[in-house]
This record gives structure tokens, sequence and C-alpha cells, in this order.
């Protein structure tokens, strides 16, 4: 359209026409920005700064104004810059569509305007009221808003209005930056590991000192029991424990043998027997007591001093979680009746050890 | 010289006439030339141009300087009279729109010369200073006469002419006399505009102007820059990656005997909140499935054969970084000096650092918004390294632990 044919034919027409131009104008050039004072102490504390997960926004601040009532405050998430002046670029992926006014205090009363929100800006409203002077700081957190799809710094401009649906010249305004990042991804790994050693003798808990595995009865005598031990050290981090049996013959001779203890009982000199068990005994004086950071004891069938049991197959420990280093002692006893035949009796005792992971 | 004809009589007598007038009539006039010196060197400083109207062109201070001229009668007065038409003395001056000495709250402080003179508030008005002492002040030749119309305080000084980028001027005259002074009529002509020698001394004309203030204007917006990384170099943002961190020997396997640290990971951060920028962590200590490796949920210092799993941080570039006390490491070098061992073969490296990992969910790492670590004020980037520690005991459940931590960044502005 030529400008031309809108313009009044005569000059009073045609005067009226430039003015109300120029009126109109100066009506559709905002304000100038950096007139609004600021609020002051605003921050954004955000929840969770990862990349497109849905987090919490909690904004801060502290009213400036306390002469205008404020009707509503408007949050807009902005990429390019927090000054309102300049045309705000919405953050890829951000989205404040789903956001609920989780709390709020200070300056309170406000529920979302819908009908003025976008992706990218939410508005509160309320009844417009005067700020109250003596509200240090109001608190407005928003939950189920995400998180921009890329790593970056983004802007959130803060401005409060008379209007209730964030409309109008502001009253106060500032911004706040926020940080999308990464996330630290910590690993380590805990190897399974099972330490089981047996021996005549164990350094503390030192399975490399786990070096002599020939026991020793000596001779055998009707009147009194014949006795001797052995050490075994155990931990492990199976999460299940371990078990601990005895794989083995009572002690032997050819065919002769003397007969194992298939239930607990007290050493008994003159009755061919033999048995173990993994407590510190005083008939005979042999034993100790498990000893060590771990925990685990004896089944209970081993478990009691001064009697003596042994099962091919039995189990003599075990235990049902982690277990730290641990050490027992292996009690061995022999006693013989006057019948028994003469002979070198000898057996060979295994102790394996499982670990449940 | 010949004449080529007489001259008539009558044409005689009318050139003798003209040549009579013409000696005479200067005998009658009732003013006498003027003749006073030219004041040299003559100034007036102005603190502010801006126009009167403003602020900034109001309660102005102006220094006036002048050196008399060969002339070194005594002085008894001075006149500073401004004019917004012209600074020729003797004519009719009319004062500077909206210019005001202020004349009775004028504060008038001497720098050099005219000892003891005083504004006489009678004899001034809003564009002319009248400033006397009957006591005489006798100057070396050319010597410098120097004060000032107004101070620093407040509303003791001139108001500029009203009008930006306006010339006006200044005129100064001394006087033998205070009465001559006195008698001084700034918008008239003839006897007391200047006045005649005696007792004026000298007189000079200055040329001052006000100006448009240029309004110069700059937008600083919030900022701040965050990052976390584990690979890059340089105290800032630029060119990082990497967000894996394994504690463990080469195949990241914790061993009960010793620790392994690992000092890869790094954030930087820069910003110009007033109210600083806080730095808090997220997350839970390192997990698998049900089991976990228990954190420091206190500082402490590294524990082998124990389940331990914490951190601390230091400022390893930049300034003004402040961690923390629960995640400094100590009160001096202790987490710097950390080294590091994971990825080696060696356990080690802990150092005599404290390690934290409060998982607190009231304001440790579980909490809503993490726990903080570290705050940096308004400034440069600064570089915090984290150094984790990593402890397992003999009980500890076989696995693969791993754990997610965020790092957010706030400013307060």
């Amino acid at each position: 359209m030529h400008i031309r044919s809108v313009l009044p034919a005569n000059r009073t027409s045609y005067l009226a026409w430039v003015v109300g131009f120029v009126l109109t104008l100066l009506m559709a050039v905002p304000p100038h920005t950096y007139a609004v004072p600021n609020m002051a102490n605003r921050f954004d504390q955000i929840q969770d700064s990862a990349i497109s997960v849905v987090t919490t926004h909690r904004f801060g601040f502290t009213y400036t104004n306390t002469i205008d009532p404020v009707g509503s405050v408007a949050f807009e998430f902005c990429s390019n810059s927090p000054l309102p002046a300049v045309p705000c670029s919405p953050p890829s992926g951000l989205s404040v569509s789903a956001a609920s006014l989780a709390d709020q205090s200070g300056e309170a009363g406000f529920t979302i305007n819908g009908s003025s929100s976008t992706a990218n800006k939410l508005v509160i409203r309320r009844s417009p009221q005067v700020p109250n002077a003596a509200s240090a700081e109001s608190i407005y957190e928003f939950a189920n808003v995400t998180n921009p799809d890329t790593i970056g710094s983004y802007y959130v401009r803060l401005q409060t209005f008379s209007s209730v649906d964030g409309t109008g010249a502001a009253l106060e305004a500032g911004g706040v930056v926020f940080s999308i990042n990464e996330r630290f991804n910590i690993s380590a790994e805990v190897p399974p590991y099972l330490r089981f050693c047996a021996s005549v003798t164990i350094v503390d808990f030192d399975c490399s000192s786990a070096t002599s595995f020939f026991v020793d009865f000596g001779e055998f005598a009707i009147n009194k029991p014949k006795f001797t031990s052995s050490e075994m050290v155990a931990a492990t981090n199976a999460p299940y424990g371990y078990n601990i049996t005895a794989w083995g013959t009572t002690l032997t001779s050819g065919n002769n043998i003397i007969p194992e203890l298939v239930t607990q009982a007290p050493s008994s000199p003159g009755i061919s027997q033999f048995g173990i068990n993994l407590r510190d005994n005083s008939d005979p004086n042999i034993g100790a007591n498990p000893s060590g950071p771990g925990t685990a004891m004896p089944n209970p069938a081993y478990n009691v001093p001064n009697t003596y049991r042994f099962n091919t197959g039995e189990a003599v420990v075990s235990n049902p979680g982690t277990n730290d280093n641990r050490k027992f002692t292996v009690s061995y006893i022999a006693n013989i009746s006057t019948s028994q035949a003469p002979g070198i009796y000898a057996t060979t005792i295994s102790f394996i050890c499982l670990a449940n992971f | 010289m010949v004449f080529g004809k007489r001259a008539r009589p009558s044409a005689l007598l009318f050139a003798a006439l003209l040549l009579f007038f013409a000696t005479v009539i200067p005998l009658f006039r009732f003013e006498k030339a003027a003749a006073y010196g030219l004041i040299t060197s003559r100034k007036v400083t102005m603190s502010s141009s801006a126009n009167g109207s403003t602020v900034a062109g109001q309660d102005v201070t102006y220094e006036v300087s002048f050196n008399v001229a060969t002339d070194t009668s005594d002085i008894r007065g001075v006149v500073v009279d401004f004019c917004g038409n012209t600074p020729i003395i003797g004519d009719s001056c009319t004062a500077p729109t909206g210019f005001d000495l202020n004349i009775t709250n004028l504060a008038i402080t001497i720098n050099a010369g005219l000892t003891g003179f005083t504004k006489s508030t009678s004899e001034s008005d809003a564009n002319t200073l009248v400033f006397t002492n009957a006591t005489a002040y006798n100057p070396g030749v050319a010597e410098t006469q120097r004060f000032t119309l107004g101070t620093a305080a407040v509303s003791d000084g001139v108001d500029n002419p009203e009008n930006a980028n306006t010339t006006f001027y200044a005129r100064i005259i001394t006087f033998t006399t205070t009465t001559g002074a006195n008698d001084y009529a700034s918008a008239t002509t003839g006897a007391n505009n200047p006045g005649a020698e005696p007792p004026v001394i000298d007189a000079g004309g200055i040329a001052l102007s006000t100006a448009a203030q240029i309004i110069v204007t700059a937008k600083v917006q919030e900022r701040l820059l965050f990052c976390v990384y584990t690979t890059g170099t340089g105290n800032n943002c630029t060119s990082k990656s990497g967000t894996a961190v394994t504690l463990g020997d080469t195949n990241g396997v914790l061993d009960p005997t010793g620790p392994y640290v690992d000092k890869n990971a790094k954030f930087s951060i820069t910003t110009n909140a007033s109210g600083n920028a806080v730095v808090r962590m997220k997350g839970v200590t390192l997990t698998s499935g049900a089991n976990n490796i228990s954190p420091n949920l206190t500082p402490a210092t590294s524990t082998a054969g124990s389940e331990q799993f914490g951190l601390c941080t230091y400022e390893s570039a930049g300034t003004g970084l402040v961690e923390h006390v629960d995640y400094d490491g100590g009160t001096g070098t202790e987490c710097s000096s950390t080294t590091q061992t994971a990825g080696t073969g060696a356990t080690g490296g802990a150092g005599t650092a404290d390690y934290t990992f409060d998982t607190n969910g009231t304001d440790g790492t579980t909490s809503t918004y993490g726990e903080t670590i570290a705050t940096k004020p308004a400034g440069d980037y600064s570089t915090g390294t984290l150094v984790f520690l990593g402890n397992i005991s003999n009980t500890t459940e076989a696995g693969i632990y791993t754990t997610t931590l965020t790092f957010i960044a706030t400013g307060t502005y």
C-alpha cells in the first residue's frame, strides 16, 4: 500500500494524523529495561543438572519494590540472555509445560497462570498485593521441569508485574543462571576371593606360612588319650559365606581301625575312639578357640569343648555371609581299648572350603 | 612640494575649524579612556559542565585564576561578573539564563593571593561576585591570584546556566578600593562598568561553556560458566570432556591392602554472582546391587582394609575458590599432596588427607539439592580437583561398584 493513499486531504487532518502516528509510535516502543530495579539476592537452585532430566527449580529472591502491588511473577527460560530487552531464545529441550508450583514462601499465595505460561515461561498469579517489606526472601519451587538437552549455561528472566498475567510494565526484574552438565560416573570392582589354608601351624593369618601337614599321635596308651592339633585360616567376601567340610577316614592300620565318634562324646581312655573338634579343650588339654577379626564359628557338632566327633564329609564350619580372617584350631584325639590290634594307624583328613557367591 | 594652484580662503577656514574641534572636543568627554591593564593567564575551571537544570550542573565548583598585569597597585576589590552575552569589559552584561552563584551559601576558598578577601553578600547578586577586603593586598608583578567558588560539600557551589552546550562569559576586574568594586554595575554601561582607573586596576574576559553530558550505558548480564570433566587442560571450560572415574588398579580392582586414589576429575567455574556461586554434589556411595562401600560420613583419613569412599577437593588453578571445611582434606595442603594411584599397580597415594562423603538426607549428598563442597566468589575461573578415595575390607562383597555423582553450581545475584 502506498502511504500517500492513507494521508488525509486537508492540512488540519494531516497534522492530527501525524501527531497520532507519533503517539502510536511512542507507545509501541518498549520502555528502557535498565530503568526497572533488580530484585535482590536472586538465585535458581536446581535439583539435578543433567541433560533432559525432569527436575525441580527452586527460585529465591527478595522484593525490593514494596510500594506497587504484585499480581504476577514471570520466570522465562532463555538460552541466549537474561536481559528482558533481548529477544528470548527458548532452550532446546527445556519444558515447563508440566511444571507445578510445589512450594512457596515469603510473598506467597500464587498459583500458576496456565493461560499466560508457555513451554519456556512460567507465570504465577495472585490477587495483587504490595509485597511485605518484612519478607526477607521469597521462595518459589517448581517441580516437573524438563532440563535442556544440551550442556551449557541457561538463563531465567525473573520479572514481577502488577497485572495477574505477566503483562504490562515490569515492577522488578533480574536474571539468574543455571548450568547443565555431565555427571561423573565412578566405578570400581571388588573381585571375589576366598582365602583358605590348613597346616599344622599358621603364623597369624598368613597362609604363606602354612607349610607343615603331618601330625603324629605318638605311641598309644590304654589309660590316657593321645591328641594333637592343626590350624586353618579362612576368609571370603562371598555374600553367602562359606562352609568347611572334613573329609577322610578314621585311623586305620591295614584292616584294623580305631572307630570314629559318629556322635559327640568326651574322650574315654580304654575305649577305641577317634574324633575332632574346633574348641579349646581341657580334657585332654588341646586346642584353641577360633580367633581373628572374622566372626565365623564351628558347627555345633564340633563346637563343644571336650566333646569330639568325626563324620567324613560333615561341615565343621559354616558361615552365612562375608567373613574376615578367622583361624580355627582342629583338635584330634584318639583312645584305644585293650583289644585294639597293634599296628601303625594313619589317616589323611582333607578340609575343603567352599564359598557361596 | 609645489601646489598647482592656491587654496581658497573659505576652505582653509573650514579645515582650521575641523582641527580645532578635533582637539578640543575630547577634553569635554566625561569618560576616561579605558587604559587598565589586561590580566593574564586567566581562567575559570569548572568541576562540571553539565547544564544547571540537571543535578550534575548544580552546586558546581569554579576555580577562578588570573595573573595581575604589570600594575602592582594595592587590590581591595575583585569583581567576577558572569554574562550570557559578551565578555567585553564595559558592555552591558546579561546574566546567563539559570546561572546562580547562590551567593548566600557560596563558599570561597582562597588558594593564592588576595589574602583576607571575603564575598560581599549585599553587593553581589546571582551572576556578579563582589570580593573585597578593606586591607589592601599588594601583589607582585604578574602574581597569580586564585580562589575557588564552592567546595566538595553540598549546597555551597554555583549553579551552571540551565541550557546545555551554551557559551557564557566571565569578566574579572580588580579595584584599588572596596568602593570601586561595590559600585560596579553589571547591567549598565558607563561610569560603573567597569569605572575609572583608578579605582579599576586590571580586567579581562573569559569564555566558558556548558556541555551536554554523554550518557554511556552498558549491560552486564548474569554469568555462570561451570563444567565438570576428566580430560582437558587449562583453567577454563574450553575443550573439556570425560566423565568416567575408575578407582582401583589397572583393571579397576580395589584391594583391601591399600587405597586407590583418583585425581582426574575436575570442575571449573567462573561467575559474576555478587552473592557467590555454590558448588554442590549429589549422589550415593559406590553400590553393587544391594551391597555398597561404606562412605566416610565425616572427614577421615584413609584406613587400609576398611571400607571407605569419599573425596576431598582443592583449587588446582585460579584463585578464590573456598572448599567446604568437610571437603578440604584438612587445614593445609593435605588434599593437594595426594597422588594418583588409580589405574596403576600400586596402592596408596591417600596421604594424610581427610576424605568425606556425607550421604545424609538433610543437607548431605542425598538431600534434595545436594551437599556444598565449595564456594566461588565473583571472579575469573577457578578449577577444583576432586580427589576420590576407594578402600575395601576383606569382607566387602564382590561385585562391580558404581555411582553417578552430579555436581551443581548455583549463583546468587
